[in-house]
């Protein structure tokens, strides 16, 4: 087992490159677990990523709040599903709030999507 | 494993008259390579040395050996030439029948061994190529596909560096992505 691990060689900085074309978030978080190095390079992915859709998924709101943070370029953030997952998460409070209040909080967060020109 | 230096040159020569502006690449190993120069400016990084007026004789690629060169060279000249002929192909995507062309021409050109996958993203990167560096990181991202973290450090020869608990943060960090 003395093969040597050619994709060493990559930088960081490249390796983020490779992980911004996986597009399934399931790979991503196993290229996360891989080492600390493709650790630096996932995290680094996210922030480059101009586009990024949890279609389908179901998140958590610590989980959200860490992805988006670390995607500071993003141009297009597809929220839809990721609201209605967080509705029927039990972690999120809102959905335990009247309606209204709820209602409110998602105005806000289309105002602020629309500001940033990100679609819903 | 001979440098096909000779082939890259030979279809220069059998232009007619029109006088193809010409630029000499030279790899780290000390090998020339005569190009036209609007295949060498594929490379953003060379297109810039052009512009600037510093490629004199030859531009020195001390990054970059023979044979990863060559291989460069080849992908930019299939991709002008490709290019250049821009034929309405559009309407075969309609049809039932293949992909683009030059699609299985880049799939057959990334079918090499890691290392020299490797070399060619990094050459890639440093010579600013675009569809280069997309086409050879793809491939990458592709052996990763549905592959457990175990099965991607044995792909890649890759040391697990984690503490049992550092692992177990991540696993749990990564709860989120699976159902």
């Amino acid at each position: 087992m003395g093969e040597e691990a050619e994709i060493d060689r990559l930088p960081i900085d490249l390796l983020a490159h490779i992980f911004v074309l996986i597009t399934s978030f399931t790979d991503l978080a196993q290229a996360r677990s891989v080492c600390k190095k493709w650790k630096q390079g996932v995290k680094q992915s996210l922030a480059r990523r101009e586009t990024l859709s949890f279609a389908g998924w179901k998140m958590d709101d610590d989980s959200t709040a860490r992805l988006v943070r670390h995607a500071y370029n993003l141009k297009e953030l597809d929220m839809y599903t990721t609201l209605l997952s967080l509705l029927i998460s039990d972690t999120f409070p809102f959905s335990k709030l009247c309606p209204f209040v709820f209602l409110i909080y998602y105005e806000f967060v289309r105002m602020v999507v629309n500001t940033v020109k990100i679609s819903v | 494993m001979a440098s096909s230096s000779t082939s890259v040159v030979v279809s220069n020569k059998e232009k007619e008259n029109k006088n193809t502006k010409k630029v000499t690449l030279k790899s780290s190993d000390g090998e020339s390579f005569e190009v036209d120069e609007s295949v060498a400016m594929e490379s953003q990084t060379i297109k810039h040395i052009i512009e600037d007026g510093c490629a004199n004789n030859e531009i020195p690629l001390p990054n970059v050996t023979s044979g990863i060169l060559s291989r460069v060279i080849e992908y930019c000249k299939k991709h002008k030439e490709a290019a250049g002929e821009s034929e309405p192909s559009v309407t075969s995507y309609t049809s039932n029948s293949t992909t683009n062309p030059l699609t299985e021409w880049d799939t057959e050109f990334v079918k090499v061994d890691q290392n020299t996958l490797f070399d060619l993203i990094l050459a890639a990167n440093y010579l600013d190529i675009k569809g280069l560096l997309d086409l050879t990181c793809k491939t990458v991202a592709d052996m990763m596909k549905g592959k457990t973290p175990q099965e991607i450090r044995e792909t890649f020869h890759i040391k697990n560096d984690y503490t049992p608990e550092e692992e177990a943060e991540v696993r749990k960090e990564n709860q989120w992505a699976f159902e």
